[in-house]
């Protein structure tokens, strides 16, 4: 009698080896995997290309639209507008700034020359020359212009006895000032 | 059979998996990084057209302003014409010369020279005059520009190419005479012409006199302005790069402050009553 011992414990009795059909079978699922990547892949990678074509293709459409003559009045009227904006801001109010200075004036002193030149930050440079009655008014006036508003700084320049031509008589205190003025004293 | 079925395992799975890895590696990655490409690529023109749609938006919405406008159109063309329009730039100026009874002696055009103190002082003029300089490399750049400095961001509100996006300046001399009233007066009128004026310079003086005059009423007047001018836009010559951010909004402030300017009431210049005087006598 011949009696059949399993010696195997039975987990390893129940551990399936990978045999030769299972091993093929596995390849080709791994096959199938990697080829159906490799195809969603390409299939992803045409579609791109076909809306990147599409999207091209629009936005081409949109820039002719926008460059067409139908909106080119409307942008040069809003690019008129931004300039003259910057020029407008730059208005000087000069007829304000003699009458601001005649009220800075004392009845003892005029002028002679005024000469005024505007720069680009919006201020500008007053040269004034003029007759003072005498020293004290012109001490009195130079005051009086150190506050006249919208002026940075303040160079006095020279003072001396004005001769009338042709006769020796002196006729006041001839002199000469610089005012530096800041965008305040060109705006209404 | 035990040994069959090693042999299989041993040919068939190493090589299946060595393709596999060969095929990643030769396909699959190249065309994965490419795919990727495509996709980013898609997505920023995706982006683009975006923006072009919400721009393409705002243009529509300006050109509906724009067309809603009425007489601003006018004011905006008189003030910033296309050309020079000297003929009728002398005529409004003869014509406040009169209503404020000054005498005009002198009227001179002088030339804007590329690079010259205004051209460079007045971010918004064109360095050069294309018309004084027909050759020159400079002409109808910006002064920013022109002397080095990053160029305009190019949005749309300033879309345009460099020779568009600033103004021509003519400069005018006057010469005058007139007592010290009309002076104001003259000056008050030249504040809100219908073209746009900046007075640039003055230079006032008391009239030579004789000996036998202490004081003369008569000043002589120099006065140096600037006015502008800007060539039309030619469809097509508007260049697209702003993001949808970029404000595209008629400017409306713009348009309030040219009427402030140019249709401010006139007023009597003050003079003597509040203790201002003429600064002459």
């Amino acid at each position: 009698m011949v009696t059949n011992i399993n010696l195997s414990s039975p987990e390893v009795a129940e551990k399936r080896t990978l045999t030769g059909k299972s091993a093929l079978i596995l390849s080709i699922v791994l096959f199938a995997i990697v080829a159906a990547a490799y195809a969603a892949i390409i299939f992803l990678k045409s579609r791109y290309e076909s809306q990147e074509k599409k999207v091209s293709a629009a936005i081409a459409e949109k820039q002719g639209e926008m460059k067409g003559s139908s909106f080119s009045d409307a942008l040069d009227f809003q690019e008129r507008l931004n300039l003259l904006d910057k020029v407008v801001d730059d208005h000087p109010y000069w007829d304000d700034l003699f009458v601001k200075m005649g009220s800075y004036m004392i009845p003892e002193v005029r002028l002679d020359k005024f000469s005024g030149t505007k720069d680009g930050a919006g201020g500008g440079l007053v040269e004034i020359t003029g007759t003072a009655a005498n020293m004290d008014a012109l001490s009195r006036e130079l005051i009086l212009l150190k506050d006249l508003p919208g002026v940075d700084s303040f160079e006095f320049k020279q003072a001396g006895e004005k001769i009338v031509q042709g006769t020796d008589q002196q006729s006041g205190i001839l002199f000469s000032v610089d005012l530096k003025m800041n965008q305040s004293a060109f705006q209404k | 059979m035990i040994n069959q079925s090693i042999k299989l395992k041993i040919l068939i799975l190493p090589a299946s998996l060595a393709l596999v890895v060969i095929v990643i590696v030769f396909f699959i990655k190249p065309s994965f990084f490419d795919m990727n490409e495509k996709k980013k690529i898609l997505s920023e023109k995706q982006s683009q057209l975006d923006s072009l749609n919400g721009q393409g938006q705002k243009i529509k919405e300006l050109k509906s302003d724009w067309e809603s406008l009425g007489d601003e159109k006018t004011l905006v063309q008189i003030a910033l014409p296309e050309s020079e329009n000297m003929d009728i730039y002398i005529s409004e100026l003869t014509s406040k010369a009169s209503r404020s009874g000054i005498l005009l002696s002198d009227v001179q055009k002088e030339a804007v020279l590329a690079g010259s103190e205004n051209a460079e002082n007045l971010p918004y003029v064109c360095s050069g005059s294309s018309e004084a300089f027909p050759g020159s490399t400079q002409g109808g750049i910006p002064a920013e520009t022109a002397a080095g400095a990053p160029a305009p961001a190019n949005d749309l509100s300033n879309s345009t190419s460099p020779s568009n996006n600033c103004l021509k300046m003519v400069k005018i001399s006057i010469m005058a005479k007139g007592t010290w009233e009309q002076f104001l007066d003259f000056f008050k009128y030249l504040e809100d012409m219908n073209r746009i004026s900046n007075v640039d310079k003055v230079v006032v003086a008391v009239e030579s006199q004789s000996q036998e005059q202490q004081s003369s009423n008569l000043l002589s007047i120099n006065i140096s302005m600037n006015a502008f001018f800007k060539k039309g836009r030619q469809a097509g010559d508007i260049m697209f790069a702003a993001g949808p951010a970029t404000p595209v909004e008629l400017n409306q402030k713009a348009i309030e402050k040219l009427k402030e300017v140019i249709y401010a009431p006139y007023a009597a210049p003050l003079v003597s009553p509040n203790g201002e005087r003429n600064i002459f006598k």
